[in-house]
C-alpha cells in the first residue's frame, strides 16, 4: 500500500543561533580557559558520560576542595550557564502522537506536540498500518503502528520529551510498503531546561565508541553534532576552513566562522640542554643543604 | 524517409542520451578530482634519500627555514634508520613531498629511555626526547629531589596510589586527534631513575603516496626502575601521515613508554601518543601502535616558518653560548670560574611578550637551582630578550629554560 505523509511544522524558525553566554561567573567555565563557549557544553557532555568526572571551585573559595559539590550539569544550569536560547538540530526526542478521530482522516492531522503545533497530512486512504521508518538528522527513526486496524488514541513513540519542530526538508517521503528513507530535519529552541535533557539523552545514548558514528569525519560523532549544533554532514559547520571537531577541540566556536582556532603550539618550550662546567673550588663553598652529597675533590 | 525520419530521431535520442551521460558525468568527475591531494611540496630541499644501512642522524635544515621540508621524495631503504632527535630539532618536523614516500626501513623518532643513574651527572641530563616531544624528569639522587616530565603533560614524581609512593607518573599528551597542532608526547616523571622522554612529533605529507613496509616509530622512552620503584614512561608522540594512498605492511606506532618499575608498585607507563592516517585510499594492513585516527585528508594546517617559537640562552656572564648546545659534559659548552652572580642573558621568538621563562640548574653533588627571569620577556614577538642571575655551583650542571604562556 502506498502512502504519502506529508508532514508540516509551524514552530516559528527564527531562533538564535550563537555560542551559549554566561550570565555567571567562571563557575561555567569549566575547562577554565577564560572563555566560556561550547567546549564547556562538550566538557559537560564528557561529564555526563562519566568520561571526564570534574571537580569544580562551586563555593568559589578559590579551590577545589571538600566544600565543593561535584561539578553536575545540574548545578551548572542552576548558575545559568546557558540561558540565552539558541537553535539547535537535534536527533531524537519523545513525542507523543495522539488521533482523536476515528476513523482517521487522510487529510491533515493537526498535533501539539512540546507545546508546538504540527501537522502531518496522510495523503493516502487508509492510513498506513506498520512500521513506517524515517531518517530524522542522519538518526534513524521508526513510527511503528502494531494493531490492526488503527488505534484511535493515543500513539506514543519514544523520541525524547522535548519541544521540537519537524519540517520536511527535502521531498515528501513516500512511503511504499515498509521503509522510507525521507529526510526530516526537527529544530528544538535550546533553553537550560532543554540542555539539560539533551545532555541526560546522550548520557544515556552515547556510551562507548560503537555508537559513535562519525558521518563527516570531523572527529565529532554524529549525536555530540546534533547536540551541538553542527552538520553530521559537513565537516566544517561554518565554512571557516576548520573541522568542526578541531574547533571544539581547541576552543573556537564550530558555528561562528568568525572564530577560528589557534594552532600553533603548545604554550610550553623547553630548551635543549646546555652543559656547564663551573671550575672554581668546592672547597669554596659551604655545603647549602643537609642531607646533600657533597664531592670532596678540590679542582 | 521514414526510416531516416527514425534514424534521425534515434540519432537525436542518442545524442540526448550522451548529454544525459556527460552531465552524469560532470559529478563524478568533480567528485574524482575531489580526491586529489597536494601536499604543496616545492620540491625545494630535494629528494631525501636514504640508503646506508644503519643508523643516519638527520641534521640538515630545511632549506626555506623554520622546520617545513618540501622534498621530491621520500625514499627508506631496507636496512637504513633516520633517526631525527629533539637533540637537533626542538620541535615538531613537516615532511612534505611532492612524489611518493616509501618507508622500507626506519624512520625514528622515539623518546630515549630513562635510565637508573649511576654517577650525580648522568642524573643532571633529561632522557632525549624525539623532535617536538618532552624531555624525561630526573631521579632522586644525592639528596635532590625526583623532578617531574617535562612538557605540558609532564608526568609527576609522586604516585600516591603506589605503595611505595616514590614512583614516577607516566607523561601525557596534550596533542588532538587531529594533530594540529603537531606535539609530541611529555616525558614521564623521575623516580629513582630518570623518566623516560616524549616521542617526537612528524608530519609526512605527499601528494602521491605513503607506503610503510618498514617502522616510522615515535614511540615514548620507557622509564627504568629497581625493584619496586621506576619512573614513568615517556608518552607517545605524533604521526600524521597524509596522502591520497597509504599502504603498505610494517609498524606505525607512537605507543607509550613503557612503565619503570620492576616488581609490584604501580604500572606508569606513558600515555599513548596518536596515529592519524588521512588518506583517500587506505589499505595499510600492518601494526599500528597509539591511538589511530583514520579520516579523509583535510587541510594541513601548517605553522608559519617564522611563527615558532623559541628560547634560549644567549650569553652567561657575557661568554656566548653555543646556538645548539651538545649538553655534553665530555666538551661543556661553557666555562666557567666563578662564585659570583652571574648574568644570564636570554632570547626568544614567537613567544608573547611578559612571559617569564625559568631556568633550571642540575649539578652534580650539589642542590638543583630553579631560577625566575628578572622579568618578563620585552622587545618584539619575533625578537624579545629578558636576563636572570645564577651563582653556579662548582662542577657540571646541566641546565634547561622553560617558558610557558597561554595561547
Amino acid at each position: 500500500m502506498n502512502c504519502v505523509y506529508r508532514l508540516a511544522f509551524l514552530l516559528p524558525a527564527t531562533m538564535i543561533v550563537g555560542t551559549a553566554q554566561p550570565t555567571t561567573s567562571n563557575r561555567c567555565d569549566v575547562t577554565h580557559d577564560s572563555v566560556i563557549n561550547v567546549v564547556d557544553i562538550q566538557a559537560m557532555i564528557n561529564e555526563v558520560r562519566g568520561i571526564a568526572p570534574a571537580v569544580d571551585d562551586l563555593d568559589g573559595d578559590g579551590a577545589v576542595n571538600a566544600a565543593d559539590v561535584p561539578y553536575t550539569l545540574t548545578a551548572a544550569l542552576g548558575f545559568g550557564c546557558f540561558s540565552v536560547p539558541r537553535t539547535h538540530v537535534v536527533g531524537s526526542v519523545p513525542i507523543s502522537i495522539e488521533n482523536g478521530a476515528s476513523p482517521v482522516p487522510s487529510g491533515a492531522l493537526t498535533y501539539v506536540i512540546g507545546g508546538f503545533q504540527f501537522s502531518i497530512e496522510n495523503s493516502a486512504a487508509p492510513f498506513q498500518s506498520g512500521a513506517l521508518t524515517h531518517v530524522l538528522a542522519g538518526l534513524p527513526f521508526s513510527l511503528e503502528n502494531t494493531a490492526s486496524p488503527l488505534p484511535v488514541s493515543p500513539w506514543t513513540y519514544e523520541i525524547a520529551g522535548l519541544p521540537f519542530s519537524l519540517f520536511n526538508g527535502s521531498a515528501q517521503p513516500t512511503q511504499t510498503s515498509g521503509a522510507s528513507t525521507a529526510s526530516l530535519r526537527f529544530r528544538i529552541p535550546v533553553d537550560q531546561r532543554t540542555v539539560a535533557l539533551i545532555l541526560a539523552h546522550a548520557a544515556a545514548n552515547a556510551s562507548g565508541e560503537a555508537r559513535c558514528l562519525d558521518s563527516d569525519g570531523d572527529g565529532l560523532c554524529d549525536a555530540d553534532e546534533l547536540i551541538l549544533g553542527t552538520s553530521p554532514y559537513l565537516a566544517d559547520s561554518d565554512g571557516d576552513g576548520y573541522p568542526d571537531g578541531l574547533e571544539l577541540a581547541l576552543g573556537s566556536d564550530p558555528l561562528d566562522p568568525k572564530s577560528v582556532p589557534a594552532i600553533d603550539a603548545p604554550g610550553y618550550y623547553v630548551t635543549p640542554p646546555l652543559s656547564i662546567r663551573n671550575i672554581i673550588s668546592y672547597a669554596i663553598l659551604k655545603p647549602k643543604r643537609q642531607g646533600a652529597i657533597y664531592a670532596t675533590e678540590v679542582r | 524517409m521514414q526510416l531516416k525520419f527514425d534514424n534521425l530521431r534515434q540519432r537525436v535520442r542518442g545524442a540526448l542520451a550522451c548529454l544525459r551521460l556527460a552531465l552524469l558525468a560532470i559529478p563524478v568527475a568533480a567528485a574524482l578530482q575531489g580526491q586529489t591531494f597536494s601536499s604543496g611540496s616545492t620540491g625545494a630541499d630535494g629528494d631525501l634519500i636514504i640508503s646506508a644501512p644503519g643508523v643516519t642522524v638527520f641534521t640538515t635544515a630545511p632549506s626555506g627555514g623554520g622546520s617545513i621540508y618540501n622534498f621530491k621524495t621520500i625514499q627508506i631503504a631496507s636496512g637504513s634508520t633516520l633517526k631525527l632527535s629533539g637533540a637537533v630539532f626542538s620541535g615538531p618536523l613537516y615532511f612534505l613531498a611532492s612524489g611518493a614516500v616509501t618507508i622500507a626501513g626506519t624512520i625514528d623518532l622515539s623518546g630515549q629511555n630513562g635510565s637508573v643513574p649511576a654517577t650525580a651527572a648522568q642524573r643532571t641530563v633529561p632522557a632525549t626526547p624525539g623532535p617536538g616531544g618532552y624531555g624525561g624528569g630526573l631521579a632522586a639522587f644525592g639528596g635532590n629531589p625526583a623532578v617531574p616530565g617535562f612538557g605540558p603533560n609532564g608526568g609527576g614524581v609522586n604516585d600516591n596510589s603506589c605503595t611505595p609512593r616514590n614512583e614516577g607518573i607516566g607523561g601525557g599528551t596534550s596533542a588532538t586527534q587531529f594533530l594540529v597542532p603537531l606535539v609530541g608526547g611529555s616525558g614521564g616523571g623521575g623516580a629513582i631513575a630518570n623518566g623516560g622522554a616524549g616521542g617526537g612529533a612528524l608530519l609526512i605529507a605527499s601528494s602521491v603516496s605513503i607506503t610503510v613496509s618498514g617502522v616510522v616509530t615515535a614511540v615514548g622512552g620507557s622509564g627504568a626502575g629497581v625493584s619496586y620503584v621506576g619512573s614513568g614512561g615517556g608518552a607517545g608522540g605524533g604521526l600524521r601521515l597524509v596522502a591520497p594512498v597509504v599502504s603498505g605492511s610494517g609498524t606505525i606506532t607512537a605507543a607509550g613508554g613503557a612503565t619503570g618499575f620492576q616488581l609490584g608498585g604501580c604500572t606508569n607507563p606513558g600515555a599513548s601518543g596518536i596515529v592519524r592516517i588521512e588518506s583517500f585510499q587506505y589499505t595499510f594492513t600492518g601494526t599500528v601502535g597509539g591511538t589511530l585516527y583514520t579520516a579523509s585528508p583535510v587541510a594541513l594546517f601548517l605553522p608559519a616558518v617564522t611563527g615558532l617559537p623559541t628560547i634560549s640562552v644567549t650569553t652567561i656572564n657575557g661568554i656566548n653560548i653555543p646556538p645548539n648546545p651538545t649538553g655534553s659534559f665530555t666538551v661543556p659548552d661553557v666555562l666557567l670560574n666563578s662564585t659570583s652572580p652571574l648574568a644570564v642573558s636570554i632570547h626568544a621568538s614567537n613567544i608573547p611578550l611578559g612571559t617569564i621563562p625559568t631556568l633550571h640548574f642540575y649539578t652534580q653533588n650539589f642542590p638543583d637551582q630553579t631560577i625566575t627571569a628578572t622579568a618578563g620577556l620585552a622587545g618584539t614577538v619575533g625578537s624579545s630578550t629578558t636576563t636572570a642571575t645564577v651563582t653556579l655551583n662548582p662542577g657540571y650542571s646541566i641546565g634547561l629554560v622553560t617558558a610557558t604562556w597561554s595561547q
